[in-house]
């Protein structure tokens, strides 16, 4: 199942058009008083934009999956495993990885605001952070899984549901799927998808 | 603060509206007022705590109909307001409104430029010491205290009075109720779990459970006395 690429329909309070505009009157003070510069604002979007994502985090299952001693790195501080991958930062200071298991399948979310590994993962999309989905997947993690994402986790499986309220950011290492024994690191990498790290996705071997 | 950013367990709001794929910002303003807040707080003006804070306090009732980076725009007038003044803001407003080419400002410097890039490359860890020991291990049944404070936590509702066990260790953090106030000392953090069960009651789903990380202050051992006010309900 793959959702249609379409921003949610919601009423909001004011146009879109007026919180531009305030947005850039604000832009153009702290610029103007000299509290920001507009080369810092573009190289902070950049970095989101152009280097970090979950392509980073899929890097670090991959090697998970073909090297034990390095999963072993990850599950006891994956903030130190990462750092041998060279990915660490600005809401990467403290991680856990937490792993799935034929008796487990974990889900993360942010309930009080929109906490995620950016420096594993890169921004969090809209659907993380809406009120949608930090409402439910903590009361009806089942439901929601099955209902909202097409991924229905079978009943004698525990839902381990880490809501990440603290500095801690957690991500989620999927099982290494059956039948990709002959893929490489690389092609592994291709196979996890952002969805499979938060834990409302599959990883299926194509 | 019970505001409607604590939501989880929340009904009413309808499906999760996924995308699988979807660009990192959806609008220039978007990647705007994200970057003001990452430069801002780069350079010390505000922590994280203050800025969840200032989104908390964005009137419960405009919570829930305000865009997620519209959420961040106001919090961050809240935070700059000694700078900026929020007449400020509009002046400028009603100016691109009546012109919407009119120039802004446009400032450059690399050596800023450079620094918070770095800061986000490296990260900086609040963790700290403390100068006593844990009150709890690993395999503690521990129960969330029931407060309701009117400033900012970190303790969701649907997390207060319950028992759980404390699950994992972690380094000590400041406390969120007092960094949002500016005292910054570090308090040790637990991972607490809970099953489903005692969140939810008859309502929860078999075979869940829920992980959530746990300030000191916000834990007493099971075996306490039971607070002034729930021995007050008691006697009744």
């Amino acid at each position: 199942m793959s959702a249609e690429s379409k921003p949610p329909d919601r009423d909001y309070l004011v146009p879109e058009a007026e919180v531009e505009l305030r947005v850039k009157a604000l832009e153009a003070l702290v610029v103007e008083k000299g509290l920001v510069s507009t080369d810092a604002l573009d190289r902070i979007s950049a970095h989101y934009e152009d280097e970090v994502g979950p392509r980073d985090g899929a890097r670090v299952i991959a090697r998970a999956w073909v090297d034990p001693a390095f999963k072993e790195r990850l599950l006891a501080d994956a903030t130190a495993a990462c750092e041998e991958l060279g990915i660490k930062g600005l809401r990467g200071e403290h991680l856990r990885a937490v792993e799935d298991t034929p008796e487990v399948h974990n889900v993360v979310v942010c309930t009080l605001c929109s906490c995620y590994p950016w420096a594993v993962l890169g921004l969090p999309p809209s659907w993380y952070k809406s009120p949608e989905y930090r409402a439910k997947v903590v009361l009806e993690p089942r439901r929601t899984l099955a209902d909202d994402f097409g991924f229905p986790v079978p009943e004698e499986v525990t839902v381990r549901v880490w809501d990440s309220n603290s500095e801690l950011r957690y991500f989620v290492i999927p099982q290494h799927p059956e039948g990709t024994e002959h893929m490489s690191e690389a092609e592994l990498a291709e196979l996890v998808t952002r969805e499979a790290m938060i834990g409302v996705g599959p990883v299926t071997a194509t | 603060m019970n505001t409607p950013h604590d939501i989880g367990g929340m009904h009413g709001l309808g499906a999760v509206p996924w995308q699988t794929d979807e660009p990192v910002f959806h609008a220039d303003w978007e990647r705007t007022i994200f970057s003001i807040m990452l430069a801002l707080a780069g350079q010390g003006r505000f922590n994280a705590d203050h800025f969840r804070s200032a989104r908390e306090k964005v009137p419960a009732h405009r919570y829930l109909t305000s865009r997620y980076y519209e959420l961040w725009l106001q919090a961050v007038e809240r935070l700059v307001a000694d700078v900026v003044a929020p007449d400020e803001i509009e002046r400028w407003a009603e100016q691109l409104r009546q012109d919407p080419d009119v120039p802004v400002p446009r400032a450059l410097d690399a050596d800023l430029a450079d620094a918070l890039e770095r800061g986000l490359r490296e990260g900086l860890s609040t963790a700290g010491p403390v100068p006593h020991p844990r009150r709890y291990a690993v395999g503690d049944p521990v129960r969330t205290r029931n407060v309701h404070p009117p400033g900012h936590t970190r303790l969701p509702r649907y997390a207060r009075d319950k028992e759980g066990v404390v699950d994992a260790l972690y380094p000590a953090f400041p406390l969120p109720d007092r960094a949002d106030d500016g005292d910054y000392r570090p308090e040790y953090l637990y991972c607490v779990r809970f099953a489903a069960e005692e969140l939810w009651g008859d309502s929860a789903e078999p075979g869940c459970e829920v992980q959530l990380d746990m300030w000191e202050s916000y834990l007493r051992p099971v075996d306490d006395p039971p607070s002034v006010t729930l021995r007050q309900e008691e006697s009744r």
